[in-house]
């Protein structure tokens, strides 16, 4: 039985024309997000990850462009769209979160504040009732007094709290895909592990789609159903988490796996 | 080799001229601690707990606000700035960005270079000898005396760090989160180098990290630091693995919560 | 278990100093070449114009006074019947004389001090900085005047006051680049590897500030000349024997009402491209330093 994927990238080729020549960032990629599950993309730096997550969200600014290849999703090839179109789809429909959280936010203005006036514009609530809906969305991030962490300043908390309330808002707008890039490379251990179980939580409570692209094969190995592993530009190996991970095939995932520092061994 | 004694500083940001609402922040307080000598001594802490303060502090580049830093049995706060600048043949330190910590507008080899300059009376020649010997050493190519930082990867990068760091032999090395900036894989490789030249040269190592398993693979003690204190402090199988302290305890949990393939034990593939 | 492999490095091309790149992409920008273009022809025409021309600029002719531009006196005369193009000409010398020395002075004595208080601590900084703010405020005016009581005016003094005008905004400069790198990491691995105060500032601060350093000093240059220029109209400058832009300026005042515009025109033109020259060169080298230099200096 074959489930049709809910995101469909096949062959994209996104490429960067600088003064210093041609970068190929990503060349040739394809691969497939079904419903529920999470997605983990693996890469060193220099792999062209970011590139992938930036392409599949139309924020691929000049000189770089989405040169081959297509993205389907909810029956449109994404790079076909105009910038009104990506508006439709980046946030509502397409979700993302970053490494920095402070970059999602307005450093002058309340977390609470921020969330709202999302709601409020995207899903025309009104002032009261986007408040609230915000208020519920950093509970869902279990995010420790909610009603406190509304009125403050992204300053004012921790580099973990201030992710989880990148998530909240990522969340409140209710996208069918939730693409993380880096979501945890900035925040401490004790906060990484919380946020790798709210992510699997979260699959579980809401059936969240997501990509999580990371250079942390803990954090892949942890949340991840499947595993596409990307090496200059390229998918060089992609399947089922366990198998990845725990028995790759390509020389280059060996080696990555095999460099991996751990307690256990 | 080392000895840290009820090491303190804070620091005052300076507010208006005759400041009265002076902030203090203190980033190290009360650290005692002994390094002895062939050992790797691990220091454990996160962004803000003090450790490259500390670092700073056993090098020389800042003054404590109180207790003393003891090198060899020398109490190095009593030292003048020309003494200071001579124990520089024993103390080394390598920093965490090798985007920043090589000048720019040098090629490698100057950089190296460089400490044989400071110290030594060595002809350009022999200088030249010792420092391809030195590349040689960290696994750098010959041809990459003459390249600039911008040429070179951020593994590579570290390496010339390194090179320079043991340049004059030093007895004492501090490493303050040298590997955090690098990929995973090239992370292994200069772990290794690390433990070839300590093997090789004797010598002594200061190695603060974050990462639990980094210290796991390098150290023989650990030292665990939290909000500019000491919190555990122990031979590296017992904090690691049967940690005292909450914080500790905490730190081994969230690591050891990424070894585990948590999406397959659910039964979702 | 020893390093496996000697790492080699991938490089189709000879290590290229990254001096020499931002000297290639100067090349390629069209308008500060055209700003260096200009400076360059100046030069030129200051240094060999005078003998190509022929004139003496000092030789009075009472039959030729206030000659409008013709073929013996190309761009005019002045109310002494001296001829206009070679006083010009000569005015450019003083020009770019008065200009490069003074901000010569200036950048010396401006480096100087802000990397002394850049390196000095906190609390011999601030002291410093606040007393060059201080200094920063007094007018040129006041300086001009005070000079006046150190003799007659001469080119040298005209140098001296400039440079003392101008030397606090390099200064500035200079101590604001120099706290910063002293917090990089490389300036702490040369004091850890030993270098002396002498060669940390020679071998690794100085040239480190030398891109925002060259960008202020180019429109300096610039400044300076206006500087001059202003002065000398108020015959507060240069000897008035000395031909500059400025006096001629000056001179042409009164005759223009006469009608002869070529005695301000001319002058006029002259000290607005050179110091649009001049901030061209500056702008260029201001728009390699940002993008470019974030992967060199940053």
């Amino acid at each position: 039985m074959t489930k049709t994927p809910l995101l469909s990238v096949s062959h994209l080729k996104s490429y960067y024309f600088s003064a210093q020549g041609l970068i190929r960032a990503v060349d040739g990629v394809s691969l497939d997000l079904y419903r529920g599950d999470i997605l983990g993309i693996v890469g060193e730096s220099g792999s062209g990850k970011s590139t992938l997550a930036l392409s599949l969200l139309g924020l691929l600014d000049p000189p770089g462009r989405i040169e081959e290849g297509g993205i389907q999703f909810q029956g449109e090839d994404l790079p076909t769209l105009d910038e009104a179109g990506w508006q439709g789809i980046r946030g509502k429909k397409i979700g993302m979160i970053f490494q920095s959280p402070e970059g999602s936010f307005n450093p002058i203005s309340t977390i609470g504040r921020q969330i709202s006036e999302a709601l409020q514009t995207h899903r025309s609530l009104s002032r009261k009732e986007a408040d609230k809906e915000a208020e519920m969305a950093l509970a869902r991030v279990w995010m420790p007094q909610p009603e406190e962490v509304f009125e403050r300043y992204p300053f004012e908390i921790s580099l973990g709290m201030c992710q989880r309330a990148s998530l909240a808002l990522a969340l409140s707008l209710n996208p069918s895909i939730l693409i993380a890039d880096e979501p945890t490379a900035s925040l401490d251990i004790v906060s990484q592990a919380e946020m790798a179980r709210l992510f699997s939580e979260l699959q579980e409570t809401l059936n969240l789609s997501m990509i999580v692209i990371s250079h942390d094969l803990g954090l892949v190995r942890t949340i991840a159903d499947r595993v596409a592993v990307m090496h200059a530009g390229k998918i060089v190996e992609e399947g089922p988490a366990e198998q990845v991970l725990e028995a790759p095939r390509h020389p280059y995932t060996q080696g990555l796996v095999s460099s991996e520092l751990r307690l256990d061994r | 080799m080392l000895a840290v004694e009820n090491l303190s500083k804070t620091y005052h940001t300076v507010g208006a001229f005759f400041g009265r609402d002076q902030h203090r922040v203190t980033a190290v307080h009360e650290v005692s601690f002994v390094i002895r000598p062939g050992e790797a001594f691990g220091l454990v802490g996160e962004s803000g707990s003090g450790k490259s303060t500390l670092a700073r502090l056993i090098i020389g580049l800042e003054r404590p606000t109180r207790g003393r830093v003891f090198i060899s049995g020398t109490d190095i706060g009593t030292l003048t700035q020309r003494a200071l600048r001579a124990l520089r043949r024993e103390v080394q330190i390598v920093f965490q960005n090798p985007y920043t910590a090589l000048d720019p507008l040098m090629a490698i080899g100057a950089s190296i270079e460089e400490p044989l300059v400071n110290f030594t009376s060595l002809g350009k020649t022999e200088r030249q000898r010792q420092v391809l010997d030195l590349l040689h050493d960290v696994g750098l190519a010959k041809r990459l005396l003459h390249a600039y930082p911008y040429q070179l990867s951020g593994g590579e990068r570290q390496r010339a760090c390194i090179a320079k760091a043991i340049a004059l032999r030093p007895k004492f090395l501090v490493c303050d989160e040298v590997v955090s900036s690098l990929d995973k894989s090239v992370q292994v490789q200069v772990l290794h180098l690390l433990k070839d030249l300590k093997q090789q040269y004797g010598l002594t190592y200061l190695f603060i990290s974050h990462d639990l398993a980094v210290v796991n693979y390098l150290c023989d003690r650990v030292a665990v630091m939290l909000r500019g204190e000491i919190v555990e402090l122990g031979g590296r199988q017992e904090v690691l693995f049967q940690p005292a302290h909450p914080y500790t305890q905490a730190l081994m949990a969230s690591t050891s919560y990424f070894l585990k393939d948590t999406a397959y034990e659910k039964g979702r593939t | 278990m020893a390093v496996e492999r000697v790492l080699e490095l991938d490089m189709d091309r000879v290590p290229a100093n990254p001096r020499t790149e931002i000297v290639t992409a100067f090349f390629r920008h069209r308008t500060a070449m055209a700003g260096l273009f200009g400076l360059i022809a100046l030069i030129v025409l200051s240094t060999l114009g005078p003998s190509v021309v022929g004139h003496d600029p000092t030789a009075t002719d009472i039959l030729a006074i206030y000659a409008s531009p013709s073929s013996s006196h190309l761009l005019g005369t002045d109310q002494l019947g001296r001829d206009l193009l070679t006083r010009l000409l000569y005015g450019g010398r003083v020009s770019l004389l008065v200009g490069l020395m003074a901000t010569l002075m200036a950048t010396v004595i401006g480096c100087a001090y802000g990397v002394f208080s850049g390196m000095a601590p906190k609390w011999l900084e601030y002291p410093m900085m606040q007393l060059l703010d201080a200094l920063h405020a007094i007018p040129v005016i006041l300086l001009v005047i005070v000079s006046e009581v150190f003799g007659e005016s001469s080119l040298i003094k005209m140098v001296l006051v400039i440079g003392l005008a101008s030397w606090m905004g390099i200064a500035r400069m200079a101590r604001t680049e120099c706290r910063r790198l002293m917090e990089a990491d490389f300036v702490k691995g040369a004091i850890v590897a030993g270098a002396s105060p002498t060669r940390l500032v020679f071998r690794h601060l100085l040239p480190n500030m030398f891109a925002p350093l060259i960008v202020v000093v180019t429109v300096g240059i610039g400044q300076a000349i206006l500087l001059e220029s202003t002065l000398s109209f108020l015959n507060l400058g240069v000897p008035t024997t000395v031909p500059s832009w400025g006096n001629l300026l000056g001179n042409g005042m009164s005759s223009v009402l006469g009608g002869a515009w070529w005695t301000v025109l001319f002058p006029g033109i002259m000290i607005v491209l050179t110091v649009l020259s001049m901030n061209l060169v500056g702008d260029g080298l201001r728009d390699l330093i940002d993008p470019k230099n974030r992967s060199i200096g940053s």
